[in-house]
Formats: C-alpha cells, sequence, structure tokens
C-alpha cells in the first residue's frame, strides 16, 4: 500500500512468464496452419496471450499490451469460429508474435521506442483486417454485455468491506467515466484498477473485471476498493492516466451497503472471483523474484473454475545462480567430507581401528559419505532441462526456412522430454539452428525436383533427441539429396585446400570432414540462408567446445543425417587425473582413447616431431606441461626408460600427450578460471580436487589443433 | 576523530604496506597454489577459496621485491575488485590502522624502495610509514606497458583455422 510501487522487482518475473507465454504461442501456432486445428491447441494459444496482455498491461507496457489484445481478438473469434485459419492469419499472428517478441526484448533492456511505429501499426492492420470478418458478430456481443452500471455485493464482499472498516480502511466507490471512443478501453480498464490496487486493494468492481478485459462495457464503470489512502488521493492518482473522461469517489458506510442476491449469477461470478484470486495469488508469490510456481501454476485455477479437475502443482521455479551456488556448497562439502576422511584415517592410526571413537567416527563419515553423494546426484538432475525448450522454436523456424526457399517440408519433432544441463541447453540452440538450415536449404530439394526424383514433393526433415549412456544424442535427418563426396571435393580442390591426388585417396569420412572447414559449400547457388560456405565449421567448433561430437552420414539421392552428441551436463565431467612436472591435470575422458606406456626408444622423429605408432597410426606426440609453458620451468623427472601416453582424440585428430603418471579417474566439478586470468590455451578450466588443491583441466581440442598433424592429414595443412 | 581512512597493514621485507579495509574480503593462511600455464610471472597462480577458483599474485614479484620461501607467517589477502576476488601473497599482516587524510603525502622513490607506480600514497604515522598500495593497478593485468604481457602470444585455439605450423616448442 504504498505510492511507489517498484516495478523492476517484478520485472524479471513478468520477462520469465513473457517467454513461456511467447513460446507457447509460437508453438501452437504453427498447429493453426494444419487445418482443422483441435479445440485444445487454440484454448491454450488463447489463453496464452490472454495471460500476457494482462501481465504487460499490468508491468505498463502498454505497446505490448496492445498487439496481444488484438491478437488474443483475433484468436477468440478463431476459437469461436467466427473466422478460419488461413495462411494469411497464421502469417499475421506470426508477424503479432515478433513484434510482441521486439517488445519483450525492449521491456527486458529497459529501452524504449526501439521497435519502430511502422512496424507495430502494420502487425496492428495485419491482424485488424483478419478480425474485420468477423467484426459483426463482435458488434453484437458488445452491445448485449454493455448493459447500465450499476454495483451488486455479494455476502461475501460484504465481510470484506466491514472487516476493512473496522480495521480502519477507507472503502470508496469509484466511477470512471473513459473518454468516448477511447481505444483499448479494456487495457485502460485494467490500468486504472492496477492504480487503485496500488494504493490497497479493489474488491470489485461493474462490470466485473472479466467484462472489462472484453470490452463489455460502455465507457463507464464502477470500482469498489479498499485502501488506506484518501478521497482526494484516490482521485489525483486515478486522474493522471490517460483516456479518462471523469473520476468520482465515493465513501462507502459497510451498513449502507445492501448486498443484492441473484443466486444464479452469484455462482458464475463467484468461480470467476476465485480463480481470478487464484491467479492473483499466484502472481502475489510470483512477486518473489527467486521463487514462484511454475507456469503451470498459473493455469491450474483457471481449469478449476471451468470445472476441469483440480491439480495439485508441486513444482517451483528456481534461479540458476542459487542452483549453482548448491552445487558449490555440495563441492565444499565433499572437501571437508575428505578432510575428515584423513582424521579419521590419523586417528585410526594413533588408536587402532578397534577403538570405540574411532570406530563411531567411521560410521558417521560414511553416512556422510553417502548422503553428500545423493545432494550431488539430485542437485545434478535439478539443473536438468527437457531439451523441448530449445526444439519449440524450431518448427516455426522451419516453416519460414522453407517458405523463403520455396519448398515443401513436413517438419517431425521427437524426443523433446530428454533432459540436459540448462548449461549444455543454452549452447546448443545455435549449432541445431545451423544444422537444420543446411538440412532445409541444401538437403531437400525443390517440390519439382523431388518429384522428377520420384519422391514425394514434401521433402522430410526430423529432429530427435534421445539419451545414450551419460550423452545426449541429437539427430537431423532428411530426405533430400545427401552430399555428393565429389562435389565437396571438388568445391575443396578449387578453392586449393587439396590436390587432386590428395583427394582421390581420401575416405568418405575425411571428405566429410571437409564440410567442416571454413569455407565450404557444396551449394551451387548462394541464398540467404546459409550457403556462403560459413556455419558448419562454427558448428563444429561449438560442439568442440561443449565435448561434444558431430558425425555425417549421408547417401547421394536418399538423403543426409547429422547427429551431434554432448555430454549431459557441462558441470561435471569424468576425467582421466595424471601428473605431469609435479602438477595435476584433468583430462575430459570424452578425449582419452586409451593409455599406453612405452619405452622411449618407440618414438620416432618426423620432420622435427616426436611421434609415436599407435595401432599402425603414426601420431604426434605433445609434451603436457611443455605445451603449456608455464613461466617457471619444473624440470622432467629423471630420464625414465618408460614414457606414459594418453592418447587423445578430437574428432578425427589423434595425439599422443606425454604424462608423468596416471593418478587414476574421477569425477570432476568445472570450474572457469575468472575473468582476472582469462583464457588459457589448452586449459578449459579447473576443478577442486578432494583434498581442497586446483587442479587444470586440459582443453584438448586446443593443444591438438595446434599441432601440425601433417602426419596424418597432409591435406588440410 | 578526524578525517582518515581504515587500512589493513601488512609487511613485505622491511616495509610496511596496507590496503583499504573496504577493499579487503578476508585474510586467509598461505595455502597450495595451483600455477597458471601463460600468465606473467607475477601471478602465482589460482586457490580454492571455499568452493572458489581465484587468482593469487605473488605481491613481491609484482612490485620488483625479491621472492622468499613462505613463513608461517606468509598470509593471502583477498581483495575483492569489480566483483572478482583476487589474492595477494604478503610476508605478514599486522592490523587494522587508521589513517589521518593529513598524514598522506604522495608516493616518493626517495622514501620507499618498491616501483611507485603502485602506490596510491605514504601515510607518515608517529612511529612508521605505511605504504598505501594502489590495488588496482597491482591486479592490473599486463596493463600500461610494464614489459610483461603473457609470456607466449600463442595462437588462439582458433579451432578449424589452418593449423599453425610454427609450433614444436614441446619436443
Amino acid at each position: 500500500m504504498t505510492d511507489g510501487f517498484d516495478m523492476s522487482e517484478y520485472l524479471d518475473v513478468f520477462l520469465q512468464e513473457a517467454d513461456d507465454q511467447l513460446l507457447t504461442l509460437e508453438e501452437n501456432m504453427v498447429k493453426l496452419e494444419q487445418e482443422d486445428a483441435p479445440q485444445d491447441v487454440l484454448q491454450a494459444i488463447f489463453r496464452a496471450a490472454h495471460t500476457l496482455k494482462g501481465a504487460s498491461a499490468s508491468m505498463g507496457f502498454t505497446q505490448l499490451a496492445e498487439v496481444t489484445h488484438i491478437l488474443e481478438n483475433v484468436l477468440d473469434a478463431l476459437r469461436n469460429e467466427q473466422i478460419k485459419t488461413s495462411t494469411d492469419l497464421v502469417d499475421a499472428t506470426f508477424k503479432a508474435l515478433d513484434c510482441m517478441r521486439a517488445l519483450k526484448e525492449e521491456a527486458a533492456q529497459g529501452v524504449q521506442g526501439t521497435v519502430p511505429d511502422e512496424v507495430i501499426q502494420d502487425t496492428l492492420t495485419s491482424l485488424k483486417t483478419i478480425l474485420a470478418e468477423s467484426q459483426g458478430d463482435r458488434m453484437e456481443a458488445q452491445e448485449a454485455g454493455g448493459g447500465p452500471v450499476g454495483m451488486e455485493l455479494a455476502a461475501h464482499d460484504m465481510e470484506t468491506i466491514s472487516e476493512a472498516v473496522e480495521r480502519g480502511y477507507n472503502v470508496f466507490q469509484v466511477h470512471i467515466k473513459l473518454k468516448e471512443g477511447c481505444p483499448l478501453k479494456g487495457i485502460r480498464a485494467a490500468l486504472i484498477v492496477n492504480d487503485m490496487n496500488d494504493h490497497g486493494e479493489v474488491v470489485k468492481t461493474a462490470p466485473p473485471s472479466e467484462d472489462l478485459e472484453e470490452e463489455r462495457f460502455d465507457h463507464e464503470f464502477v470500482a469498489l476498493t479498499v485502501t488506506q489512502s484518501t478521497e482526494t488521493e484516490i482521485m489525483e492518482s486515478v486522474k493522471k492516466l490517460a483516456e479518462i473522461d471523469e473520476v468520482s469517489v465515493e465513501a462507502v458506510k459497510a451498513d449502507e451497503v445492501v448486498a443484492a442476491q441473484d443466486k444464479a449469477d452469484d455462482e458464475a461470478a463467484e468461480a470467476a472471483d476465485a480463480a481470478e484470486a487464484a491467479v492473483a495469488a499466484a502472481a502475489e508469490e510470483a512477486g518473489d523474484p527467486d521463487v514462484k510456481p511454475a507456469a503451470a501454476a498459473a493455469d491450474a485455477p483457471a481449469q478449476q473454475a471451468q470445472g476441469g479437475p483440480s491439480r495439485q502443482v508441486a513444482t517451483v521455479r528456481v534461479n540458476v545462480e542459487q542452483l549453482d551456488n548448491l552445487m558449490n556448497y555440495v563441492a565444499e562439502l565433499v572437501i571437508d567430507r575428505t578432510m575428515l576422511e584423513q582424521i579419521r584415517a590419523s586417528l585410526a592410526q594413533q588408536r587402532g581401528t578397534q577403538d570405540d571413537i574411532v570406530a563411531r567416527l567411521e560410521e558417521s563419515v560414511s553416512g556422510i559419505r553417502r548422503r553428500t553423494t545423493e545432494l550431488q546426484e539430485e542437485i545434478m538432475k535439478a539443473r536438468l532441462l527437457p531439451i523441448a525448450n530449445v526444439f519449440n522454436r524450431f518448427p516455426r523456424m522451419v516453416r519460414d526456412l522453407a517458405k523463403k526457399a520455396g519448398k515443401e517440408i513436413d517438419f517431425q519433432v521427437s524426443g523433446g522430454e530428454t533432459e540436459l544441463d540448462r548449461s549444455v541447453l543454452e549452447f546448443i540452440a545455435d549449432p541445431l539452428i545451423h544444422i537444420l538450415r543446411n538440412a532445409v536449404d541444401h538437403g531437400i530439394e525443390p517440390p519439382d525436383v523431388r518429384e522428377e526424383a520420384g519422391k514425394p514433393r514434401k521433402g522430410a526433415v526430423d529432429l530427435n533427441a534421445r539419451h545414450e549412456e551419460n550423452h545426449i544424442v541429437i539427430e537431423v535427418t532428411d530426405d533430400g539429396r545427401g552430399i555428393d563426396p565429389e562435389k565437396v571435393k571438388a568445391a575443396a580442390i578449387r578453392r586449393g585446400q587439396l590436390t587432386e591426388e590428395v583427394a582421390a585417396r581420401m575416405s568418405r569420412r575425411e571428405v566429410y570432414d571437409l564440410i567442416f572447414a571454413p569455407g565450404t559449400s557444396t551449394a551451387d547457388q548462394i541464398t540467404d540462408v546459409s550457403g556462403r560456405g560459413v556455419g558448419m565449421d562454427i558448428v563444429k567448433t561449438n560442439i568442440e567446445r561443449l565435448n561434444g561430437q558431430i558425425d555425417i552420414q549421408s547417401q547421394v539421392g536418399v538423403g543426409t543425417t547429422m547427429a551431434v552428441r554432448l555430454p549431459l551436463t557441462l558441470a561435471i565431467i569424468q576425467a582421466l587425473m595424471v601428473s605431469s612436472r609435479q602438477r595435476i591435470y584433468a583430462i575430459p575422458l570424452s578425449a582419452v582413447e586409451e593409455t599406453e606406456r612405452r619405452p622411449r626408444s618407440d618414438v620416432d622423429t618426423v620432420r622435427g616431431r616426436e611421434t609415436i605408432t599407435v595401432r599402425d597410426k603414426v601420431i604426434p606426440l605433445i609434451d603436457l606441461s611443455g605445451a603449456l609453458s608455464y613461466s617457471r620451468e619444473v624440470p622432467p623427472p629423471e630420464e625414465s626408460d618408460q614414457l606414459y601416453i594418453v592418447v587423445v582424440s578430437v574428432g578425427e585428430k589423434l595425439a599422443g600427450l606425454i604424462v608423468d603418471r596416471l593418478v587414476g579417474e574421477q569425477e570432476v566439478v568445472i570450474k572457469s578460471l575468472g575473468k582476472f586470468i582469462g583464457e588459457i590455451h589448452g586449459i578449459s578450466g579447473a576443478t577442486i580436487l578432494g583434498d581442497g588443491t586446483v587442479a587444470l583441466i586440459v582443453d584438448v581440442g586446443a593443444l591438438l589443433n595446434r599441432v601440425v598433424d601433417e602426419i596424418q592429414q597432409p591435406a588440410l595443412a | 576523530m578526524g578525517d582518515g581512512e581504515q587500512v589493513v597493514s601488512f609487511r613485505i621485507g622491511d616495509e610496511i604496506l596496507a590496503v583499504g579495509v573496504d577493499t579487503v574480503y578476508e585474510i586467509v593462511r598461505m595455502r597450495e597454489v595451483t600455477e597458471v600455464p601463460q600468465v606473467p610471472s607475477y601471478v602465482h597462480g589460482v586457490i580454492n577459496l571455499r568452493g572458489h577458483i581465484i587468482p593469487v599474485i605473488n605481491l613481491r614479484n609484482r612490485l620488483g621485491l625479491e621472492e622468499v620461501e613462505e613463513t608461517r607467517s606468509t598470509r593471502i589477502i583477498v581483495v575483492e575488485l569489480g566483483g572478482e576476488s583476487i589474492g595477494m601473497v604478503v610476508d605478514a599482516v599486522d592490523e587494522v590502522v587508521t589513517v589521518p587524510t593529513d598524514a598522506i603525502s604522495p608516493p616518493s622513490p626517495v622514501l620507499i624502495s618498491i616501483d611507485t607506480d603502485f602506490v596510491r600514497g605514504i601515510a607518515r604515522l608517529e612511529d612508521r610509514l605505511i605504504i598505501l598500495l594502489d590495488v588496482l593497478k597491482v591486479t592490473q593485468f599486463g596493463a600500461e606497458g610494464d614489459g610483461e604481457e603473457k609470456p607466449e602470444a600463442l595462437p588462439a585455439g582458433d579451432a578449424a583455422a589452418a593449423p599453425a605450423i610454427e609450433g614444436g616448442d614441446e619436443a
């Protein structure tokens, strides 16, 4: 009940919710195009638009509210079968979606005016054109709802009022007259009610709030508000808002209010009120920036009001930072546990394992060990999110790309429920976008070409995700023209990346690798979608940065499958711990092929580089510590006759890392070295070991890329 | 009490230095430092501070003084700058003192043995001189051309770019 209402506190919540609603809209709008969109799809989009409109109006984002409002009207007409779906309609709704997204972005950035007015006007015009079809019907509906203004109070309203009066609050009946012909009066009314809510609480409005929202009123309405502010304060505050013609505030005495008992009406109103109250309560809870009910919570009361089954929502939304903190605490706990174990060990040495205290300590230490492991696992799980979060935006994208490229595509998505860590999720969207673009643009042929080739006009692109052990595999399959190795080779030769002799000897796999070299493109013509020869190299780099791999399978004329394999989490990896010059390193196990112990005499020198032959392959050797270049050199241990070699690979590249000792395998939590240290070539991060010291994590890809692999792949050198 | 600032004073050799109390996040005992490659020699390495990995500067090296073996009194002063924590290794930590503003004069090379670039001012107290360290400059990485950039400008890990052939230093 303060004058200043701090929006920033609610902004995060609003933005998160807006994202949810926009996603729901997008997901379902694609389905609109398919004929006979089921009613639940229509309901879902309508609800999303409705919620977003309300939220943006109450946050004061009027432009967003305006666009959403008109969109909602279109969806409403659609839902009530006043208009039919058409390509125009879908295009207009997508246009609106883009506009809304841009406006939401504006809200997120805290700026204004970045979205040109023309864009907004254009969007509104498109929507209104669609709406014009059903205008006749709507007018009737409005007239029916726009009855005379009056205030009827139910018993429970009376209770609220008398209680408020007892507690010393003022109760006012505020009569508001909007300017005649005022546009978006529904939103205006919502803004006015919100303004009054800043001063207190609006108990009831006449006509009821849903009628106000739906613009089922003439241009006057009455609101009953309970507040600590005075008449003048309310009056002044409301008057500041735009498009208001007249405001009058009248004090209400509890005993003067007569409760009108209209049973039939009451029941309906009651249900609606309950739903509203529940939503309001949820919204209030949502005001806490850290914890809020999941989006589903907002839907639940609405369902209840419609007589649907009541649904208990047992999820909360948690700030990522909090999860990260939890992870840190667990890591700390693990270190403390290690210390306890050491204490127990030395105590056992002093007193013998039979000692009572030692035994009891052992018991509790092993209890702690179990708990910490469980805790770690649970927190890891809490960080997992379904990949649908990323997949959801693709149907729309593929539709647009296909339209642009003049292709017909049937896009199928499966495995959206597959979960992975949010840290990975953040980074896979871009590579997948590139891959999908390639499939649409290069993979699928134009409809006529397909027909000639005896294929259906509509090309198929499938996006699928699944778990495989500790990895997630995401596949994009198309039934397009496939990758022709000869074309790829020819292009590489043209660019001088490759000689004809080398090309002739290349395996299919090696040829596919060329696709990931910068500057490669097999598209005969350049489109604005892809085909500029950029993209796939970035895809590969990004995926490798996530400790993942990408694999291509393709058959000319039949299609292509690109499979991306990623670890489930970036936060924790399995690592091989090694020691080199008294320093401990973690090498991601995903990059380790095998470890070898070889006599020094096995080392050959090829063109000035030490190499070794492993399984008939000559691979370069890299001295781990030497390659990293420290400012303080540590002399190698006394020349031993035996070498420990960790054979590592990234894609097709292999190399042997020379280390002094293998320490063992371990799960490590990846941490950043921080801004001050910055990027270190050959090091991807650090981790904390059981004894509390820090070990560096080797960036195998960076080390390998630096090595001259003229031995293996002269073609690319 | 007149105008003044509270500082944490510490020792490096015979000199008494200090940093503002408000920049100090905490003071911890010396612990095992993990060296990091490709950083200037004054960056000692990184430590684990309750689950966070923070860099540690060897202050002796940074100030151009001779390095010494660590002792029981060696400490790491953790300062917080722009949201990042950075540790500084010092010989010993003394106390928190209030330095009156009028006792502070600009740094003079005559009075002290360390590089005045890193000194914000000198405070003359009754019985001693306290060198007020410019923490920002001390923790600035390879800036203002102090001749110690990252030792070897290695090619960036640009994955697919044509592999550089100048390597071979690991042999």
